[in-house]
């Protein structure tokens, strides 16, 4: 397997080891969407004292099959990440243990395509407040996704509170780009999230 | 009388807008400027943008004395310019279109800038140069469309002027293009550069290969200097300018030129524009710099138009485009 891959399941691994609970921080933070980590999920380079966004479960599947020893998923904080459980929040998404993450499909088997052409399956389910923050994630990234990029599938769904997001490859370094993209781009939506919320509360202008 | 609040981002300039019933209510504006000698890249820009945004939001609305409650509309940049920073600046604008339920509205960055020269000066169908570091086109508005009657064939004819300001390592606070033209006044010598107008088009990239050649060369040997180089690549491309400017408007008949876009704030093109103008009979308009460089208030004005014509961008067409042509929009808001 990749060794990035291997390393983002190193960091799904340790994260799930160290329970959930992370919770954003969106009125005491001064950063940007760097600042929540989500990126980390994947580098395994968690920084100290980076609050997590909506914390979700990776899985990354391959030929290998589902028997995979990393096949396994939890909170996406990567090692360094601080429990944030006790950091002030505004509105943040919350953020429940995770059990093993298996796609929107329930199923994390991996996609064989046939012989000398194998396809690796990654999938992402990040929990978050309600479900219309969910759709709201989904729909502020959405417009822009890079249906350009040749040989990567990405379908995103919101189910519940839950943003699933299930990517098919065959390279893996495309695939270790187009998911790290996304983290960025997602960090930056909830983060503008957070951030509006704080900036203009409900209650702004009556 | 609807407010519509207008995010702008496609290049190194950051604003935040609103506007209402053509009064400018606020226009705060940040710019990401780089050492001198280096342009901006597109990741750079966009984590730029992304740390001010919101500042810029809050700075507007308060500017303008509104809330969110006040703003019924949220238009933005859909296209054309850099990806990264369109993008960082499109998610802040669904997710307040969201959060705040008000109706998205996708703006071409072009078309800002002509609605926004068209409000502030009152010109009433002039024949539009829009010249900036990402676009130079010669415009004219016919049955609902902006036609493109010339445009550049490679670069623009700002990103000619910053380009060669790195070659000098010339400052780009507040801009290259600035203080070329500032260096230009002090110039003496008119070096003999190309001059390439190909009918109604221009081309900018063989100046700009040949001056760079030339700059190594005659400085080294003392036969120019920087100021008479800035001097002499500001007369070369903007008498191209003026040249299809003038066969654009013998084209349509039109008496009335307008200025917009960055590289409309050079006081040395407006002159030469309105020579031009002159000698044809006809009126110059242009803005300062508060609107010709881009803004956030352009993009709220256009917003606001449309808007008002009864356009609507959903969510899922809300993308952006970095090559989005001038006359896909359909002005509806126009007779």
């Amino acid at each position: 397997m990749d060794s990035e891959g291997n390393r983002a399941v190193a960091a799904a691994e340790q994260a799930e080891d160290e329970g959930s609970g992370g919770v954003a921080d969106a009125g005491g933070s001064t950063g940007g969407p760097e600042d929540l980590g989500l990126a980390s999920v994947l580098e395994g380079q968690g920084g100290p004292g980076s609050p997590c966004g909506p914390n979700g479960a990776g899985d990354l599947d391959n030929e290998s099959g589902p028997g995979s020893p990393n096949g396994r998923g939890g909170p996406g904080r990567g090692p360094g990440v601080e429990e944030a459980a006790g950091s002030a929040a505004v509105d943040a998404p919350s953020v429940a243990q995770a059990a093993r993450a298996s796609g929107p499909g329930g199923d994390a088997a991996a996609v064989a395509v046939g012989p000398g052409n194998p396809q690796i399956v990654f999938t992402l389910t990040l929990p978050f407040q309600s479900y219309l923050e969910a759709e709201m994630a989904r729909l502020a990234m959405d417009a822009d996704a890079q249906r350009h990029w040749q040989g990567v599938e990405k379908e995103v769904t919101v189910t519940d509170n839950v943003l699933a997001v299930r990517w098919i490859a065959e390279d893996p370094d495309l695939l270790r780009v187009s998911i790290n993209s996304f983290l960025e781009r997602l960090s930056h939506v909830v983060w503008n999230i957070q951030r509006i919320r704080s900036l203009f509360p409900p209650s702004h202008g009556r | 009388m609807p407010a519509v609040l207008g995010f702008e981002g496609s290049a190194n300039k950051i604003g935040v807008g609103v506007v209402r019933d053509g009064k400018v209510l606020a226009n705060p504006r940040r710019t990401y400027v780089t050492p001198p000698g280096t342009g901006f890249l597109p990741g750079d820009t966009a984590r730029h943008h992304r740390a001010v945004i919101l500042d810029l939001l809050q700075e507007a609305l308060t500017e303008a004395g509104l809330t969110s409650q006040d703003i019924d509309c949220i238009a933005y940049t859909k296209g054309p310019g850099m990806g990264a920073p369109l993008v960082s600046v499109a998610v802040v604008a669904r997710t307040v279109a969201q959060l705040w339920n008000k109706p998205l509205l996708g703006v071409n960055h072009c078309i800002g800038h002509i609605e926004m020269g068209r409000l502030i000066t009152g010109a009433t169908n002039p024949t539009v140069l829009y010249v900036s570091g990402g676009n130079t086109q010669v415009i004219a508005y016919s049955e609902h469309r902006y036609r493109i009657f010339g445009e550049t064939i490679d670069i623009a004819v700002g990103n000619c002027l910053d380009r060669f300001a790195r070659v000098l390592k010339i400052s780009n606070d507040p801009s290259p293009g600035y203080n070329i033209e500032q260096m230009a006044k002090r110039g003496k010598k008119l070096v003999e550069l190309p001059y390439t107008v190909k009918g109604m088009d221009v081309s900018f990239s063989g100046i700009l290969s040949f001056i760079e050649d030339v700059a190594q060369r005659m400085l080294v040997t003392g036969e120019c200097t920087p100021e008479d180089l800035c001097f002499s690549l500001q007369e070369t491309v903007f008498a191209m300018l003026v040249e299809i400017t003038e066969r654009a408007m013998a084209h349509c008949g039109s008496q009335e030129a307008l200025i917009v876009g960055g590289v409309g704030c050079n006081m040395r093109l407006q002159e030469m524009m309105e020579t031009m103008c002159q000698e044809r009979g006809a009126r110059l308009f242009a803005t300062d710099e508060r609107f010709c460089i881009d803004n956030g208030a352009m993009i709220a004005q256009a917003g606001w138009e449309m808007f008002r014509a009864g356009h609507r961008t959903p969510l899922s067409d809300s993308g952006v485009t970095q090559r989005y042509r001038t006359d896909e929009v359909e002005v509806t808001w126009r007779d």
